[in-house]
């Protein structure tokens, strides 16, 4: 019996101490992974003023961040003491700045995206449920999906390099006119090829289960646009008045 | 039975023994009913976590598709496993597990074997205490064990019960990964049989290995006593303070400096409890060590019952 307990004792003893430095690293670097991902959220939660969007809507907000922030009440530095009042200045905690700020446009994207999707993914299990889609006609479907969500990811990539090649100055509207324009139109396109390619059964389980192909648009490819309407905010927040 | 002698045909004497004891072991759990129990338990826990994984979809589904103002699917299923395919899924997934190459990994297996892992990892362990504790303290609560020691060793004796335990508990386990399938397949809408099949196949013999050292604990407190009852209470009570150890240890309340650190960590390897997480995430780099515990512990837990019972008067 001697022979398999030392061993397996030694083996035991060996992981733990051969484990011993390595696991004080990882404690070491989790510990500054938590300690910076702190500073990061306090640092963004003192940022600009921010906008709470839907994130379909973030081709809009781009340009809106801009004329948005010269309109915001610029708070007094926090050094100073307000005049005509004889109360302590308060110092706001960075969670409370930022609850008060809302959610960062790239947040609201990634929550948006969960909900949407999961309705998208089930408004196309139910129409292909009703239509009765062959393999090949699913193939086909999801295929025009992919094109129409890259067409879209292009026409978004177009606006944030539009926007960026302007500078630091407020961004013009239209640029996201033409966007939300090209987005549209490629929407309408699929929606056609979409009815087109359709039999009766597919028509009626259109009408039958209201299924839009709006409902496959990848928000990921906002992502882009929401990050720079963050950026534009944070932009604007840093300058000051 | 032939008492084992020190030279090679003695040690294949001895494994020839080990086998029939095994053997044995197996003849008198189907007569004693106990394979009917277990059987039982592992198949029955396999198809009713399967229904319960079902049930919880189509609640989901139908109350998803009351919201979004949709007909609920005939058969759940169908909306999980397009959300499967998702890239939000796989956020869902970063968000609950923290990591991304853990999300990533369990995104691409169907969410059916996923639970299937974590039912099993969970619960396995606790039906093996509760049916292998008995084997050798019912033997010598009856005093038969003085007939078997008589033609055989103890060692091929204990080794022979605890490899006819192991036999069960890999049938009974693999059973139970058949029921979740057959259920499952037959209840989901939209069920990849080929995936899930291999998956299930995937996770089954990770189960076993850590079901061993389990096993081993119950063995240990089947040799630590002569009643069978006090074996199966010490059996769940040991494996109910190993699993608060591993509790407290891995929590952050006691480790406030290097020495509990180091004792804390220590903890993590006297008991199996939490062993799982390499074997269930193998890309995450401690497949290796959990199963290097795992097996030391079995021998560690098996050998500590072992030298209880060769002293022990029978």
């Amino acid at each position: 019996m001697k022979t398999v307990m030392i061993p397996t004792i030694a083996l035991l003893v060996g992981l733990f101490l051969g484990g011993l430095g390595p696991r004080a690293d990882v404690r070491r670097l989790a510990a500054e992974l938590v300690e910076a991902k702190r500073e990061a959220e306090a640092a963004r939660a003192c940022g600009g003023e921010r906008q709470s969007l839907f994130p379909v809507a973030a081709l809009g907000a781009l340009a809106a961040a801009a004329g948005q922030r010269t309109q915001a009440p610029v708070p007094p530095p926090r050094f100073v003491k307000p005049t005509g009042g004889g109360a302590e200045v308060s110092v706001p905690d960075a969670g409370a700045e930022r609850r008060r700020r809302g959610r960062l446009p790239a947040e609201s994207l990634a929550a948006a995206k969960v909900s949407v999707e999961m309705v998208g993914a089930m408004q196309r299990a139910q129409f292909f449920d009703q239509a009765r889609l062959s393999v090949d006609k699913q193939a086909v479907f999801d295929e025009l999906v992919k094109k129409m969500n890259a067409e879209i990811a292009k026409a978004t990539e177009d606006l944030v390099r539009m926007t960026q090649a302007q500078g630091s100055g407020r961004p013009t509207f239209r640029p996201v006119a033409d966007a939300a324009t090209r987005v549209l139109e490629v929407y309408r396109r699929a929606d056609d090829e979409l009815k087109a390619g359709l039999d009766d059964v597919g028509r009626a389980a259109l009408d039958k289960t209201r299924f839009d192909i709006i409902s496959q648009i990848d928000l990921g490819a906002f992502e882009k646009v929401a990050q720079a309407a963050q950026r534009q905010g944070e932009a604007g927040g840093n300058q000051g008045p | 039975m032939t008492p084992v002698a020190d030279n090679g045909a003695g040690r294949i004497a001895g494994l020839r023994d080990i086998a029939l004891v095994a053997r044995f072991e197996l003849g008198e759990a189907l007569r004693s009913r106990l394979l009917v129990v277990m059987l039982l338990l592992f198949v029955g826990g396999g198809a009713l976590g399967a229904w319960s994984f079902t049930a919880l979809l189509e609640r989901i589904e139908a109350n998803a598709a009351k919201v979004v103002g949709l007909d609920a699917n005939r058969r759940p299923g169908k909306m999980v496993r397009d959300l499967s395919e998702t890239r939000s899924y796989r956020e869902m997934l970063r968000l609950f597990l923290g990591s991304q190459e853990k999300a990533d990994y369990f995104a691409a297996i169907p969410p059916i074997v996923v639970f299937f892992g974590w039912v099993a990892f969970k619960a396995t362990p606790w039906l093996v205490l509760f049916t292998a504790s008995e084997t050798i303290a019912s033997d010598v609560a009856s005093r038969s064990i003085r007939f078997s020691v008589l033609r055989t060793g103890r060692l091929p004796f204990a080794l022979g019960k605890m490899a006819g335990q192991a036999a069960i508990m890999i049938g009974a386990s693999g059973l139970a990964a058949v029921a979740f399938y057959v259920v499952a397949g037959s209840t989901l809408d939209g069920f990849e049989h080929g995936k899930t099949a291999l998956g299930l196949l995937g996770t089954w013999p990770r189960v076993v290995l850590y079901t061993l050292p389990f096993l081993a604990w119950a063995m240990l407190a089947s040799m630590a006593t002569a009643s069978p009852n006090m074996a199966k209470g010490l059996a769940i009570g040991g494996a109910v303070i190993l699993s608060m150890l591993h509790s407290f240890t891995s929590g952050p309340a006691l480790r406030r400096g290097p020495i509990s650190n180091a004792l804390c960590d220590f903890a993590q390897y006297v008991t199996p409890f939490g062993h799982h997480e390499g074997l269930s995430y193998p890309p995450g780099g401690a497949l290796a060590g959990d199963i290097a515990i795992c097996l030391a512990l079995t021998v560690l837990y098996f050998t500590a019952g072992f030298a209880i019972l060769r002293r022990r008067d029978l």
